[in-house]
């Protein structure tokens, strides 16, 4: 490519744009193919952020035309926003604590069940994938963890005399945390797992053969040298998916948890927006925060990269 | 007997404590009312003194034959009211029961909204058996079957006889109609003006039959003690018992009299949704789309082709229909049914071929199951019955009775009552979790516990013996009850085990009355009737494969090009008047709502509305300029919500602009109460006119307060003081729902916090300080109800989160303060304990007057819902026409009377129109609970940021109360924040420097 722009340049002093043009033209069948995807992706995904981007620069109430503000809703929401700091940190316990720990659960899980045989394996990926296949499938933790005190869990520990009331286990600021980011462990062992599993079916088995000859003495050290390496890709869009859906955390708190959560100890960035879009009717104030939220991702989804690039 | 409680069941001992509050002058606070009287439940209702009883302690009585006289009221003694003083009232007011000449008879009884005691004298030749039957004329102002405890020589002979229900007749106001796209319209139900012979007979289908009552030879009385309805009476009969003859007898009958068989022609045949009369608005036509044979069919149209179906279910309902035989001579009879309701097991038909069953094989005839349309030639195995007919018109009548499995129902309904109350004595000992490792010795503590057991274990065997003896058939359900009676032998003989088995020996009693609940249900559907030549062979009831395939393709194209919409938007005549509304409820409601525009207020404005049925918000709707006219059933905060970013229209001005001749804005709030209309209200303009308003009640068990000796707690003194006797013996107290609500967004400050409100209200405080800009929550009144509402939890350990409707029934929480709707479900749907519960106003506090009389303030917060209009509506005339119809009382009634009929009493609305609340079929009593409560109701008001009160109390309730931090702290904090939020808004809105009203 890079020698290919060089020539160009070389003979024709062409502007930018009009190279730009003749090389669409040369590959009109390649943007022609892309064009369906690329429209709705516009239209669906870049067309909202921006349009976000802009409104979090003005006060908007849904029902009155947007005012502009400049930058006073970020600087509300750094200097006076307390909440926005709670529903930062929980974001962050949420994504460090259900997302690498996710991930590397699925990398292990994906690694034993693929040592099973097929038909074993099959039934333990439907198991892992499950959760993730049926989205509300979470509810069922209601049942478990309801208030009442024939409830599950509550008539469970009261029947074994370890507690004599009932326990609000998803209301009560000392339980739900917790509570919640189990089921959201429970809940992400999805995608990341799949893609594993296709991984570990991809694996070069002559390459193990090889290592067996050169020496490598146990499955441990042969899924050091061999196995990840060989994954480097799939691992990248495991952690990828890790921590973006790390961050959207929100849907599951908010239908287990309640909204707002007690003392919105369960408040993260995404219920954040929520409550400013769609309680408060504060568009712009919560197009602020998505486009924050949005920043956060890109910014991280880089580092995880340059990590796991340089640590090949 | 659904409704209304037994009333002699709880004798309400009236101890006056607090007298000579006749003087009601100038209160010193608004609401409050006069303290009334301590009730203490005494239960001295002997559950044995039934008709099962009665029937075997008269086993003997001979039945008199050829004894009819009919007693007219006007020989009757009668007086009114339940005391004196109400009779002196009703006087007063000129609504005293009277004699006058109505509906073609002289010398009618009229009785107007009151009780009344009739007596006649009744001279019998001979001792023995005698049928009671009332004529009588239900008033067309009755919401409720009219209904009479009756008394014979001044005594109930049996329980049964208490609150008997005494139906009205209705009819089909017109022929099916079709819409313009050729679906059928349900007809309109209309109330019979007749004379109506009612017959005394068990409503709950216990028993068969019309009830046999013992008279002495020469003089005795009968009493009728009436409970409120208005209603008509003309007199009562006794009769001599009349023995149905057997069809044997009356096939010799034929065969002396010389009668013919038709053995030519075709017959007749007419379809069963043509009906003449029917019990109940709730029977109406309905539609079968599944078989291409029901008749008439169409792939592409609704056809109201079938009667009956589930609100044709009840003991003692029916229909009647009216037929021409064309010819004299004997007949068969068939009818093409579906009973798909009794999987196994068969409902039961009385029959009646021109009001008299002509054989007793017509009593309880059986229709069997089976999910497809069959035919039943009437008949046995062996011989179609014959029917002579002789030429003109004739009736059929089909009345759903519980046939043979009365008595099992009688019998089961009992054990249930029986097993239950051994539950509630061994959690009276040892609380719902009983600790495993201890022996309770419950067979001590309980004498007779083991014995009744024993009992009831041999019951059920027995029950089981007969119920496969009468169906052929050993279903799950009935072996879950053979398991039952195995598990209580096993207790018996093992009386240890009690501890550790107790949960599933009370789930194993859920299960046996669900199956009593699904015994009762006897719904049949009816495609069309057959009088048949006795040769003749009956069409078939189902079609040939080929017809049902051309019928489902049908069906399938069809789907794709029927308009599913509300409303035909292509018959709309482009130059009418049009109003957009959009509905958030179900298909059924929204239905409903279609057919009273149409029916009402179309024909009535020439207003066209287009009615949308949509699941969403309406705010994004409205941003993209697709949003609607109209809205309704809008939540408690919504509509100031909406109003402040300008995009509602203020009522007030409204009725200013377009009513001023009818009285303005003053004649369309006098339709609510002033506390529903709070809520809606912000700087001088109203944005919203209320539909429901729903508050609470307060729900106890009759038999556990009877037994522990407890009164109805009137205050809130009161009411901790019982919370301890109740606590000692294991039982629980539930308070209206309020950390707990998990799912859903918590919005408005009432909607799951009426507690706090009423606590708030009743020492004196209120939510937000006269200029509407911050809560009222730093003064003493506020702080003190919550740290009480804290302690209810904290100290008394009332639990969070519970069940209501299920541990109510089962008797664990026989105390509890519910929103009143749950009043339907508990009436609808827990047959066991009717008669055992009723509703009290809430709590109060007593205040004293300037008087120094003494008075109870029962203040409380409410959940409200209501229609709002928005600004950018074009013609704000008419969708202004519409929202005051939609509010009036003759809309709202109509309205929740056919959601009910629709959807069965547990679906009765929380109507906000007061006039329409009246029209509801709550019985007197209940009414009477109801507005008391209703009177004291006080709106609360939202402003801008209100949305953070209901947050900032739950917050700081759910940190005190699981984690005890301290009540007052964390208020405090959290009313801090709320006043931020209040500011931040009237900041935002540009209001902070402006005055703001109510």
């Amino acid at each position: 490519m890079s020698t290919q722009t060089l020539t160009t340049k070389k003979v024709k002093k062409q502007s930018n744009f009009k190279y730009m043009i003749s090389e669409i033209k040369k590959n009109k069948v390649s943007y022609l193919m892309i064009a369906p995807f690329l429209t709705i992706f516009c239209l669906f995904t870049v067309l909202p952020i921006i349009s976000s981007m802009v409104l979090s620069f003005t006060y908007f109430n849904m029902l009155e035309f947007p005012e502009w503000r400049g930058l006073y809703n970020y600087v509300r929401l750094f200097l006076e926003d307390d909440v926005f700091l709670i529903a930062v940190k929980n974001t962050l316990v949420f994504a460090f604590l259900t997302g690498p720990v996710s991930y590397i659960l699925c990398f292990v899980f994906a690694w034993f069940i693929n040592e099973l045989t097929p038909k074993i394996r099959a039934f333990m990926t439907l198991v892992f994938y499950a959760p993730s296949m049926c989205s509300s499938i979470y509810v069922i933790w209601t049942y478990i963890f309801d208030g009442d005190s024939y409830g599950l869990m509550n008539s469970y520990l009261m029947k074994a005399g370890l507690i004599d009331t009932p326990i609000q286990w998803l209301t009560d600021v000392n339980y739900n945390v917790t509570i919640i980011i189990i089921i959201q462990l429970w809940l992400s062992l999805g995608t990341s797992f799949l893609s594993f599993m296709a991984g570990f079916k991809s694996l070069d088995h002559s390459l193990c053969e090889a290592g067996a000859i050169d020496g490598i003495r146990n499955r441990f050290q042969e899924l050091v040298y061999i196995t990840i390496p060989q994954m480097k890709n799939i691992l990248l869009f495991g952690a990828v998916m890790q921590i973006s859906s790390a961050f959207a955390v929100g849907a599951v708190p908010m239908a287990l948890g309640g909204f707002p959560s007690t003392d919105y100890s369960l408040h993260t960035v995404v219920v954040h927006i929520y409550d400013y879009g769609n309680v408060r009717y504060e568009m712009g104030y919560a197009s602020a925060i998505a486009f924050l939220l949005c920043l956060a991702m890109i910014g991280t989804n880089k580092v995880i990269q340059k990590l796991l690039k340089t640590g090949d | 007997m659904k409704n209304s409680a037994k009333k002699v069941l709880s004798l309400a001992v009236a101890v006056s404590m607090i007298a000579g509050l006749s003087v009601v002058a100038d209160l010193s606070v608004s609401a409050a009312q006069p303290l009334e009287e301590k009730t203490y439940v005494v239960l001295d209702y002997d559950r044995n003194n039934n008709y099962y009883a009665y029937l075997e302690a008269n086993k003997d009585a001979k039945k008199p034959q050829g004894f009819e006289e009919f007693y007219p009221v006007s020989g009757a003694s009668w007086t009114v009211g339940e005391n004196e003083e109400k009779a002196a009232k009703a006087i007063e007011e000129g609504k005293t029961a009277q004699l006058i000449d109505y509906s073609g008879k002289a010398n009618v009884l009229h009785i107007p909204d009151q009780k009344a005691y009739i007596t006649w004298n009744v001279n019998v030749p001979e001792t023995g058996k005698y049928n009671i039957f009332v004529e009588y004329q239900t008033d067309e102002n009755a919401r409720n079957k009219f209904a009479s405890d009756i008394l014979v020589n001044g005594a109930v002979p049996f329980n049964e006889m208490l609150d008997v229900s005494f139906g009205g007749a209705y009819k089909d106001r017109n022929p099916i109609e079709t819409d313009s796209r050729g679906d059928d319209l349900r007809p309109r139900q209309d109330m019979m003006k007749v004379w109506q012979l009612g017959e005394l007979k068990d409503s709950d289908g216990n028993y068969n039959g019309n009830f046999e009552i013992v008279f002495d030879q020469g003089n005795n009385t009968v009493t009728l003690f009436t409970q409120g309805e208005p209603v008509y009476i003309s007199g009562i009969y006794v009769k001599s018992i009349k023995s149905i003859p057997s069809y044997a007898q009356k096939k010799a009958e034929y065969e002396n009299n010389g009668y013919k068989e038709i053995t030519s022609g075709d017959g007749i045949k007419w379809q069963a949704e043509e009906v003449s009369e029917k019990s109940s608005s709730a029977i109406y036509p309905m539609y079968d789309k599944a078989s291409a044979a029901t008749e008439p069919q169409s792939p592409s149209n609704i056809k109201m082709n079938i009667m009956g179906g589930s609100q044709w279910s009840n003991a003692g309902s029916w229909i009647r229909w009216t037929f021409d035989v064309p010819e004299t001579g004997l007949y068969k009879l068939n009818i093409k049914f579906r009973q798909s309701a009794q999987e196994g097991l068969y409902v039961s038909r009385n029959i009646y071929i021109d009001e008299e069953i002509p054989f007793s094989e017509l009593e309880g005839y059986k229709f069997i199951y089976n999910s497809e349309w069959q035919n039943d030639v009437l008949g046995t195995e062996d011989e179609d019955f014959l029917f002579y007919l002789e030429e003109g018109t004739h009736t059929i009548k089909m009345e759903v009775t519980m046939g043979t499995m009365a008595d099992v129902i009688r019998v089961l309904n009992d054990s249930v009552f029986q097993l239950n109350d051994m539950y509630k004595r061994i959690i009276l000992i040892s609380g719902t979790t009983p600790d495993q490792f201890r022996d309770y010795n419950f067979p001590k503590l309980i004498p007779n516990l083991l014995d009744t057991w024993t009992q009831q274990a041999d019951i059920l065997e027995e029950q089981v013996e007969i119920i496969k003896a009468v169906t052929g058939s050993s279903g799950s359900l009935v072996a879950s009850i053979s398991t039952f009676a195995r598990d209580l032998d096993a207790l018996v003989e093992k009386p240890r085990t009690i501890s550790s088995r107790l949960s599933s020996y009370n789930d194993s009693i859920s299960s046996l009355s669900s199956y009593i609940q699904n015994l009762l249900n006897q719904s049949l559907e009816i495609d069309y009737f057959e009088v048949l030549p006795v040769n003749a062979v009956p069409s078939e009831p189902s079609a040939g494969g080929w017809t049902q395939f051309v019928y489902e393709c049908g069906r399938f194209i069809n789907s794709f090009v029927q308009d599913y919409s509300l409303t035909d938007m292509s018959q709309v005549n482009k130059d009418s008047r049009m109003v957009t509304v959009w509905v958030s409820t179900g298909r059924d409601q929204a239905q409903v709502l279609k057919d009273m525009i149409a029916d009402l207020f179309t024909p009535e404005t020439g207003i066209q509305v287009n009615l949308q049925l949509v699941q969403g918000s309406v705010i994004e709707a409205t941003l993209a300029g697709k949003g609607p006219d109209i809205a309704l059933m809008q939540g408690t905060a919504q509509p100031v919500n909406f109003a402040i970013r300008g995009a509602l229209v203020d009522l007030i001005e409204m009725a200013e602009t377009y009513d001023a001749d009818e009285g303005g804005w003053e004649s369309i709030a006098s339709r609510f109460s002033p506390s529903a209309i709070t809520p809606f209200r912000f700087n001088g303009a109203v944005y919203a006119l209320p539909e429901t308003q729903a508050f609470d009640v307060m729900f106890y068990r009759k038999d556990v307060f009877a037994e522990l000796g407890l009164t109805v707690p009137r205050t809130w003194d009161e009411f901790y003081q019982i919370v301890p006797v109740l606590q000692r013996n294991n039982l629980k107290v539930g308070l209206p729902d309020i950390g707990a609500a998990v799912s859903g967004v918590v919005q408005s400050a009432p909607m799951t916090q009426n507690m706090f409100s009423a606590l708030v209200f009743q020492k004196g405080g209120r939510y937000y300080k006269e200029d509407l800009k911050s809560t009222a929550f730093d003064e003493e009144p506020a702080k003190e109800a919550f740290a009480e509402l804290v302690e209810c939890y904290t100290k008394f350990d009332f639990p969070v989160k519970y069940n209501f409707y299920n541990r109510f029934r089962s008797g664990e929480m026989p105390l509890a303060i519910q929103a009143y709707t749950q009043y339907n479900q508990l009436s609808a749907a827990a047959p066991e304990i009717e008669g055992l519960w009723d509703m009290a106003p809430i709590p109060g506090t007593i205040v004293t007057d300037e008087n120094g009389n003494e008075l109870i303030d029962r203040s409380q917060g409410s959940v409200i819902s209501g229609a709002v209009m928005f600004e950018k509506t074009k013609d704000k005339e008419a969708a202004w026409e519409f929202m005051k119809w939609y509010t009036s009382a003759e809309a709202q009634a109509r309205y929740a009377l056919d959601m009910e009929a629709i959807m069965g009493p547990a679906a009765r609305q929380a109507v906000s129109n007061i006039e329409a609340f009246e029209d509801l079929p709550w019985t007197k009593d209940e009414k009477e609970v109801l507005k008391r409560s209703w009177d004291e109701v006080r709106g609360i008001e939202e402003l801008p940021g209100s949305y953070y009160t209901a947050r900032g109390i739950q917050n700081a309730f759910r940190l005190s109360a699981y984690n005890y931090e301290n009540p007052y702290e964390q208020f405090a904090l959290k009313n801090k924040e709320i006043n931020e939020e209040i500011k931040r808004k009237y900041e935002e809105f540009g209001l902070t420097d402006e005055d703001v009203t109510k």
